[in-house]
């Protein structure tokens, strides 16, 4: 890979990533300029506003001198958890209101002591990654499950289908990729960013699901309004 | 060097085999998902089916009743009031000519009345409490019973043809008191909103048995089919309840 490209405005990346971030601005532009009625569609822009904000971030503080940028990326995981929650809890057709508080508490609470007291501000929570992405993984599945209950609508033009597809490829994925770090990491440099890429890899598809879902959500919107209108 | 190579070679591979597991699994569930919608979607259509059939059976059967009561009214009223004004009209005397214009008057009343009764939109100027009204007069009027209509309670549905299945729902049950049961007193209660009941004091029978006949599961598929809910109990000796509860709007 040539690093010396300028691929994504004036920040030097490979291909690879630069494709990543694009996706991440297409989803961010999306997320800006889509008004949706649902409230977890809602919730699910304003996270990956989050996450565009968070990621240019951390490529400002290496543009600017190279500084160390995992305190910015631990921001972005003590976040993640409580938006999911909220939005895979929202499609539940039975309302577990006191295990979603319960998931709440336990998932920003978490995030924030490892954060403070544990891992720390300058280390990758992965701690937290870990732990959290297996909760999401079986949370993304009993979702699955309760879509299988309700099959009165087509699961093709549900958005939410695509955002529980893309978090469980997504998980999956951080889930194998955090259980092997520590081995890639004592390895040469060159393979572990040559498996890091597989991360990237998962980040366009998760990206691109999310940006369809996005999509899907505006597209019934409006094909809600040609019905009513007539 | 080589042990950290088959390590890769080990990792990658069951990352890889986990993914591709995962792929599987998403496409097989998008699947199963799809063929349990559509079977959902052909249940839904039969039952439109059904219900569509079920609601041309409740017309037919009216516009049958409707004929019926055309031709009896035909038969026993108006031919019986023209034979009047003919016999009248063979000894033209002022007295019977003035009495055979109150004949054809008569008959011209009779004639707006039953045209009134042909018009097969009656049901939407008709609200179930003015058609349960109507139907308890035309028992009274019979001489033999009791009836008595109490409504604290409103009745709605909005849908015509949701209306047509419960008047012919409540005609139902009516028929089946006046063939079968005996009675003396037919209550017709509106106790709370969206709730009937038709209670009589006949012979009641034995619910077991007569539940394996179609009629009653006819009353309760048809109450299931505008979304209603059919219950009957009774008892022999003291009588029969049925309680139809609409659904709310």
């Amino acid at each position: 890979m040539n690093l010396d490209q300028k691929l994504f405005f004036i920040v030097e990346m490979d291909i690879v990533r630069a494709i990543y971030y694009y996706i991440l601005s297409i989803a961010a532009v999306l997320s800006i300029f889509n008004r949706p009625k649902d409230r977890s569609i809602l919730l699910l822009q304003i996270y990956i506003i989050s996450i565009f904000i968070i990621e240019v971030s951390a490529l400002v503080a290496i543009y600017l001198g190279g500084y160390n940028n995992v305190w910015i990326y631990n921001l972005w995981v003590i976040i993640q958890f409580p938006f999911l929650t909220k939005i895979i809890f929202s499609q539940f057709k039975s309302k577990h209101k006191y295990l979603e508080k319960l998931c709440l508490v336990v998932f920003t609470t978490l995030p924030v002591c490892n954060f403070l007291f544990w891992q720390g501000i300058n280390t990758l929570n992965t701690l937290t990654m870990q732990i959290g992405a297996v909760y999401m993984v079986i949370l993304v599945l009993f979702y699955f499950r309760s879509l299988l209950d309700t099959p009165e609508k087509s699961i093709i033009r549900n958005p939410y289908f695509y955002i529980g597809t893309a978090l469980l490829i997504f998980y999956v994925g951080t889930v194998l990729y955090y259980t092997f770090l520590n081995f890639f990491i004592k390895s040469d440099l060159i393979t572990y960013t040559q498996i890091s890429y597989i991360l990237l890899l998962i980040n366009w598809v998760t990206y691109s699901l999310f940006i369809l879902a996005i999509l899907l959500d505006s597209n019934n919107k409006r094909n809600k309004y040609l019905l009513k209108s007539g | 060097m080589a042990e950290n190579g088959t390590d890769y070679f080990f990792i990658i591979a069951s990352g890889t085999a986990i993914l591709l597991l995962l792929v599987t699994f998403i496409i097989a569930f998008l699947f199963i998902h799809q063929k349990k919608y559509f079977e959902h979607q052909k249940r839904i259509s039969q039952l439109n089916a059904k219900y569509q059939e079920e609601t041309m059976k409740a017309q037919m059967e009216m516009q049958e009743k409707t004929l019926e009561y055309v031709g009896r009214e035909l038969h026993d009223n108006i031919g019986q009031i023209l034979s009047l004004i003919k016999l009248n009209l063979n000894n033209p005397e002022p007295e019977q000519i003035a009495d055979s214009k109150s004949l054809v008057s008569n008959a011209i009343k009779d004639l707006r009345a039953l045209s009134h009764r042909m018009n097969l939109n009656w049901a939407t100027d008709i609200s179930l409490h003015d058609f349960i009204e109507s139907e308890s007069k035309k028992i009274g009027n019979i001489g033999n019973f009791k009836v008595v209509y109490q409504s604290n309670g409103s009745l709605t549905i909005e849908n015509n043809e949701d209306k047509v299945v419960l008047f012919r729902i409540i005609q139902e049950c009516i028929n089946n008191i006046l063939k079968h049961a005996d009675a003396k007193e037919i209550k017709f209660l509106v106790e709370e909103e969206q709730h009937l009941t038709i209670l009589d004091n006949g012979k009641g029978f034995n619910l077991e048995e007569v539940e394996k006949g179609s009629g009653i599961v006819n009353l309760k598929n048809r109450a299931h089919l505008i979304g209603a809910e059919l219950k009957i109990g009774s008892e022999i000796g003291v009588g029969t309840q049925i309680d139809i509860f609409l659904p709310q709007t």
